[in-house]
């Protein structure tokens, strides 16, 4: 039996042997120790020459106090670097004297670790790819979403622009008062069917992370009480209905702010008063909470003495597509999308939006914001980009010669009557190519482009009459478009036009800016003519 | 602040090490191995590293009880605490931890030895 044993310890996978326990010197070992060891011929040394000097070290020590020690080594088994746990200890064998035993086993774990480090990696990196293939996939979808909807957007405002145009032009013509109220109705709808196409574009900006504020100086002052003026039409305070801006404060710090947002926001929640007060009041104020350094923080209210709204609704208010309660929505009006992109707007600004309200006697909406204040200095510096005054006193156009580019007769009809009445004298150009050919031969005071045309659209066109315009002459280029995107502005911008308005448009809106353009070259004498 | 023992020598990776290499010499003792008879060592190890992390300036989430409490039912001698000490020392040495500051460890663990003691 015994020596069957000893046999089958030889070839034992763990490595067994025997020391001196004065020199540590191996005294008998299994093929696996020697082979770990490479011990090849036979001649075994002391254990210093097979271990670290620290583990030998402890392992006198251990020898000392009678203890048992633990060491870890590395091993190269099958040419690939293992590492083996010995143990050793003292024991007395049958000849009554004292040995070290010296025991080792192959450590698995760590191979086994970093098989399953490996693993999980590839399979992160599995999943990373999928994540950024469906990442990729949905960025695309939301893109073309985007697309359609500012392709929508542009093809629902070019027929707008006609039929909207042509009912401007026809109040002009007389009418008894039944048709000139059925005209108003269509310019509301119209208008109204415009408000709920912006909505969506611009809902649609924000979900997709968008929008760009675009701070300047502002006066808050005058910001408030031009929202009420929108809002309200011009319509002063019945007896009924108190229409009002509240002041806290006498003058307020000029503020950077995106004035355009900001009013949309203000216009928003004034609008929503309008809508669902009929008697009492409605007010916008402003109360300047604190300054902190350069910046103020400001609480701005829009009150009033409406319907209201129930508390447990309060809640769900600024969610998109939610409305007071589902017949709001049938009475009222509105793709509720209104409060979503106000309290988006506003947390885009780093502020917020708080309500209160009571069913039957009103409803409050603050927005808190924390703008940083101009000094008079800036003002100076920041003067220099901003727009041309504008002068609306008199329109006096009489005469000017003003080049319209334009693919589409209808929109090149509603151009001639807006301007007609005024006496302007117009070419007309379908296509860039040939704006670029009347501009050369010809003297105009403004130039109406369009931007999307066949041949040669109107940002070509723009950038080909800059090129030919001399040094000290600029003629102002009036960019008409459908697009309400922030990049079209910006290529208007960079291929050289210095405004840009919507389709569909105001007459009247035209016919001032046209006004303020030409008479701003005039007097700066930016362009020679 | 200066650094703490505890993040010199590499925070909870290192001296959850040194405990388990220190309960391997535990039990591997003769001497005091029945001391730990039927307990749960993976309990006891977390438990032990969380005092280390303490002792030494780590972050504290110990959750131990009065240690002379917990401790009087073994009756342990001096001898017994002596060699607890004298594997935790080698323990700290064989991570690398210096002589120093092996020494300061040492002396923490030396004035709790009157709560340990108690035969």
């Amino acid at each position: 039996m015994e020596s069957l044993i000893t046999e089958l310890l030889k070839d034992l996978d763990q490595g067994i042997g025997i020391c001196d326990l004065d020199n540590l010197c191996l005294i008998e070992s299994n093929n696996t120790l020697k082979s770990w060891l490479n011990i090849l011929d036979g001649n075994m040394d002391t254990l210093s020459s097979y271990f670290a000097e620290s583990n030998i070290n402890r392992i006198h020590k251990s020898v000392q106090k009678g203890r048992k020690f633990r060491f870890r080594e590395s091993v190269i088994i099958d040419s690939r670097e293992q590492s083996v746990d010995y143990n050793v200890k003292t024991t007395v064998l049958s000849d009554q004297k004292s040995y070290l035993i010296l025991q080792g086993v192959i450590n698995n774990t760590d191979i086994e670790l970093q098989k399953i480090v490996q693993d999980h990696k590839d399979l992160s990196e599995q999943h990373k790819i999928l994540l950024n293939k469906e990442k990729e996939k949905a960025e695309i979808a939301n893109n073309a979403k985007s697309m359609f909807l500012a392709t929508m957007s542009h093809e629902i405002r070019t027929p707008m622009n006609g039929i909207l145009g042509l009912a401007q032009q026809l109040r002009k013509t007389p009418l008894n008062d039944l048709q000139a109220e059925y005209i108003k109705t269509m310019q509301s709808s119209g208008n109204q069917l415009l408000s709920i196409i912006n909505e969506i574009l611009d809902f649609s900006k924000l979900e997709s992370g968008n929008v760009e504020l675009h701070s300047e100086k502002c006066d808050l002052k005058a910001l408030l009480t031009e929202v009420i003026l929108i809002c309200s039409g011009g319509i002063e305070s019945t007896g009924d209905l108190e229409i009002k801006t509240v002041f806290h404060q006498d003058d307020y710090p000029l503020v950077l702010v995106d004035d355009v947002r900001l009013k949309q926001v203000l216009i928003n929640l004034i609008n929503n008063a309008f809508k669902f007060t009929k008697q009492g009041f409605i007010k916008l104020g402003i109360k300047l909470l604190a300054i902190n350094g350069s910046f103020c923080e400001l609480e701005i209210t829009a009150s009033d003495t409406g319907i209201g709204i129930d508390k447990e609704k309060i809640d769900h208010l600024f969610e998109a597509f939610t409305q007071h309660d589902s017949s709001t929505t049938r009475r009222y009006g509105g793709t509720g999308l209104g409060l979503s992109i106000c309290s988006q707007l506003v947390d885009l600004m780093g502020g917020h939006i708080e309500v209160s309200s009571e069913p039957g006697i009103g409803s409050e909406f603050k927005v808190f914001l924390s703008l940083p204040i101009i000094e008079q200095e800036d003002i100076e510096a920041s003067n220099q980009t901003t727009a041309i005054e504008s002068n609306n006193s008199v329109i006096d156009l009489e005469g000017k010669k003003a080049l319209v580019v334009e693919d589409t007769n209808l929109n090149r009809e509603l151009i001639k009557m807006a301007l007609g009445d005024y006496g302007v004298d117009m070419r007309m150009a379908e296509n860039g190519a040939e704006a670029v050919e009347l501009f050369k031969n010809n003297d105009f005071d403004i130039i109406l482009m369009d931007c999307l045309m066949p041949v040669m659209d109107g940002f070509k066109a723009s950038e080909a009459i800059r090129q030919l315009e001399t040094e000290n002459s600029h003629i102002p280029i009036l960019a008409i478009t459908a697009s309400t995107s922030d990049e079209v502005y910006q290529q208007c911008r960079d291929s050289g036009m210095d405004d840009v308005m919507n389709k569909p448009f105001d007459f009247e809106e035209l016919v001032s800016k046209v006004s303020d353009w030409v008479h701003h070259a005039q007097n700066t004498g930016m362009s020679d003519s | 602040m200066s650094e703490t023992l505890f993040d010199k020598y590499g925070g909870f990776d290192t001296f959850s090490a040194v405990v388990t290499n220190f309960y391997q010499k535990v039990l591997d003792s003769d001497q005091i191995k029945h001391y730990f008879e039927g307990v749960n060592m993976e309990g006891l190890i977390s438990h032990q590293t969380n005092f280390l992390a303490k002792v030494l300036g780590g972050p504290d989430k110990y959750e131990g009880r009065d240690l002379k409490a917990v401790h009087a039912k073994f009756k342990i001698t001096v001898e017994d605490f002596t060699e607890v000490a004298e594997l935790l020392e080698e323990s700290l040495d064989e991570a690398g931890v210096e002589e120093a500051d092996i020494a300061t460890i040492i002396s923490v663990v030396a004035s709790i030895k009157d709560d340990i003691v108690s035969a």
